[in-house]
């Protein structure tokens, strides 16, 4: 698969260098798609002295997908159907999400446009459409976007499951 | 006495910065380190950060000015943002962590394999950061020039000083660093002083917003005009005059104003009694208590459209805001930085509650800024109208810190992420001296633009800045995560009409002759029409050149969403 690196359609279809071997892993991920070249020693400074980034400690970047297509990670990658069927369930998530957002933000300025009676309401002296607009919708913000965090990660470890299991 | 406060104010916020600037120079050392502070930052803190970030002069000056001008019908715009992270988290921010690109240019080069795409994407970057850093600039200078009188550009020449300084010499460790503490400073100095001022009005059973006719002044009142304005006065009024009224040079004299347009000159000062209705500066709609605050209550030609394209606006171009997205890939993981995006909506709800409140309590104490046209400096204004004396000024030092600190957090994000934009782009990538040189590139381009730029809210600004990022950068990051069928030249037809419009429209309201009817509302509000057209370009070229899609398309979609631990090892 070392192919791979050059399938890149690139704007001028010029030979890529590979990645520096001196350069240290996960320093410039987007190179090693060879979609910017580095020239040699430009950046021979180590970028994660301290080695902060976990996802770096051992080989970085595309060399994990080579890895796991030659077998080499004991069968934790997913199958390429595993894979694709969690694009299709996360995009869901992000759809449904979307879906509510965009029930709120349409839906309320319509209502308050359409409806008059609704838009001059008043509770206990306060318009109520200062009050749903400025304390009503944060808090629905608040809990869509916790219930996409937790649905995003559910479907992650969903997929991690069955592979783990045996 | 408000002046000794306002400096004081900013001495302290300059100090404060520079410490934790100090301390993120000593750890930087490479440029990589500058850039994404090698991604060690937790949750919690990233998120503070892209709060710190992401609250400007717009969110804390401009939006309780827009609320005490033109009232309910701006309540729209801090629902649109917290949604716009509510999108932000749903579709981009992990896949994009996971990418591993430092900067947008970076991702779409990464997944389309092109340098052309790169330099347009480039472009976008560099149009949006720099209308971003327009209302900055703007917001400082009127707050210094409202708190100690100074001329107009030496709030600017603070901010850009600040800003060059930080960015150049702490890159983003530094900054992440001020942006999380900026964050709650900005918290406590918007939310103190607005419990304390709601305490004094519902105390002094103040007068009702909802329930008053135009606004008058309470008592006998100077007004000072700062710039040339045109004014319409609602009722006839006798005033008494020192300076340039209508054409004519007065000197203490009494001048009856009669219902209708009015030219004030710079300088002028008008004093006017008790009771009278107060004049509205050209362009501001004089409106009754009910009008003001029911939503869409007055009659303005295309509202629904004009909200529905605001609010696209806001809530798309929030997805790709620069500066937001580069915080993300200081988080450690793609799941670390969806976490880090899941906490942001909570805190910008508990921020978005008080320019409101400003807004309201302004239209009450502080209806002068109507005539003005100063409405940015509502907040500033209001503790001084209330609380005359120590209080009063002590409240207004705090504000004046948390004013600041917006200024100095959101300038400084944008010149790091465009600096670093920029010296990525350059032919030998990065390093240090690239950074700086990029930094100084970001912020010349609004300071040879400012003084041209007339009297903009600090919030309309801002929103040019978000449709232009709506219209070009959000639809390349949306189809370039989850679509893959998506091809270089449909990725740039779309960024150049999108982006194009978008710009055009801005320069055109900006610059051009002043507008009507529709074609007003449109540059006003692109984004309803522009952005529709930006994903509809990327998607019919794209098909139209699907037989150059990336051949790796399938395989970077799934680096993109695999989570953390299962591809990239």
């Amino acid at each position: 698969m070392n192919g791979e690196r050059r399938t890149v359609v690139t704007g001028r279809g010029r030979a890529r260098t590979p990645p520096d071997a001196a350069q240290p892993p996960g320093a410039r991920p987007a190179d090693d798609q060879g979609g910017a070249p580095e020239p040699p020693g430009t950046e021979t400074q180590d970028p994660d002295p301290l080695h902060t980034d976990p996802n770096c400690s051992g080989e970085c970047g595309w060399a994990a997908p080579h890895g796991y297509l030659h077998g080499d990670l004991h069968d934790e990658a997913p199958r390429p159907d595993e894979a694709s069927a969690l694009i299709r369930a996360q995009l869901r998530i992000a759809l449904g999400t979307l879906a509510i957002v965009l029930a709120v933000v349409a839906g309320l300025p319509a209502l308050l446009a359409l409806v008059p009676a609704v838009a001059r309401a008043r509770l206990g002296g306060v318009p109520l459409s200062w009050l749903v607009l400025l304390l009503g919708v944060q808090p629905v913000w608040v809990a869509v976007s916790l219930r996409q965090l937790r649905r995003a990660e559910r479907a992650e470890r969903d997929l991690t499951r069955p592979v783990d299991g045996p | 006495m408000t002046a000794a406060a306002a400096l004081i104010a900013l001495v302290a916020v300059l100090a404060a910065t520079s410490v934790h600037g100090a301390r993120g120079r000593r750890s930087a050392g490479t440029a990589a380190d500058f850039l994404v502070a090698s991604r060690g930052v937790t949750p919690w803190w990233n998120a503070s950060a892209i709060g710190g970030e992401y609250i400007s002069a717009a969110a804390i000056l401009g939006s309780a000015g827009l609320v005490l001008a033109y009232g309910a019908d701006m309540l729209w715009f801090p629902i649109a943002a917290t949604a716009g992270y509510v999108l932000l988290l749903a579709f981009v921010t992990a896949p994009l962590r996971r990418s591993g690109a430092y900067t947008v240019p970076d991702f779409a080069e990464w997944r389309l394999g092109s340098r052309t795409v790169r330099r347009v994407v480039t472009g976008c970057v560099c149009f949006v950061g720099w209308f971003y850093l327009l209302p900055q600039f703007q917001g400082a200078g009127v707050t210094l020039r409202v708190l100690t009188g100074a001329p107009i550009w030496t709030g600017w020449a603070v901010i850009v000083a600040v800003a060059l300084l930080l960015a150049a010499s702490g890159g983003m460790r530094g900054v992440t660093a001020v942006q999380a503490v900026q964050y709650w400073v900005k918290l406590v100095a918007v939310a103190v002083p607005a419990v304390v001022l709601l305490t004094v009005w519902n105390l002094g059973d103040g007068p009702d917003p909802a329930a008053a006719d135009p606004p008058r002044f309470v008592s006998a009142t100077r007004v000072q005009v700062g710039a040339d304005v045109v004014v319409t006065v609602p009722a006839a009024v006798t005033v008494t005059a020192r300076g340039q009224v209508d054409g004519v040079r007065r000197h203490d004299a009494t001048v009856p104003l009669s219902p209708g347009r009015h030219a004030i000159g710079a300088g002028t000062g008008l004093v006017f009694p008790a009771g009278a209705a107060v004049p509205h500066a050209e362009g501001l709609p004089v409106q009754d208590g009910a009008t003001w605050t029911t939503p869409f209550g007055r009659d303005r030609p295309h509202g629904l459209f004009h909200t529905y394209s605001a609010l696209l606006g806001v809530l798309l171009g929030t997805m790709g805001l620069p500066h937001v997205l580069m915080r993300f890939y200081t988080s450690t993981s793609g799941a670390s930085a969806r976490r880090t995006a899941a906490f942001v909506p909570a805190l910008l709800a508990l921020f978005y509650v008080f320019p409101t409140l400003y807004g309201m309590l302004g239209r009450l104490y502080a209806p002068e800024l109507l005539m003005t046209g100063d409405t940015d400096a509502t907040v500033l204004t209001l503790p001084q109208r209330m609380l005359p004396g120590p209080g009063g000024a002590l409240l207004t030092g705090l504000i004046a810190a948390g004013a600041f600190a917006a200024f100095i957090s959101t300038s400084c994000g944008v010149v790091v992420a465009l600096a670093g934009t920029i010296s990525q782009s350059t032919r030998r990538r990065g390093g240090v001296a690239a950074f700086r040189a990029g930094a100084v590139l970001a912020v010349a381009a609004p300071l040879a633009v400012l003084p041209r730029l007339g009297s903009h809210g600090t919030a309309d600004l801002v929103t040019l800045a978000l449709s232009v990022s709506a219209c070009s950068l959000c639809p390349l990051l949306v189809l370039g995560i989850w679509w893959r069928g998506l091809t270089a030249a449909g990725a740039a037809a779309g960024l150049l009409t999108g982006g194009g419009l978008a710009v055009a429209a801005g320069l055109a309201r900006l610059f051009a002759a002043p507008w009507t009817g529709w074609t007003m509302t449109v540059l006003a509000q692109p984004t309803a029409v522009a952005a529709p057209t930006a994903c509809v370009v990327m998607v019919a070229v794209s098909l139209l050149t699907r037989r150059r899609v990336p051949r790796r398309a399938h395989r970077a979609l799934l680096r993109l969403h695999l989570p953390d631990d299962r591809a990239v090892r």
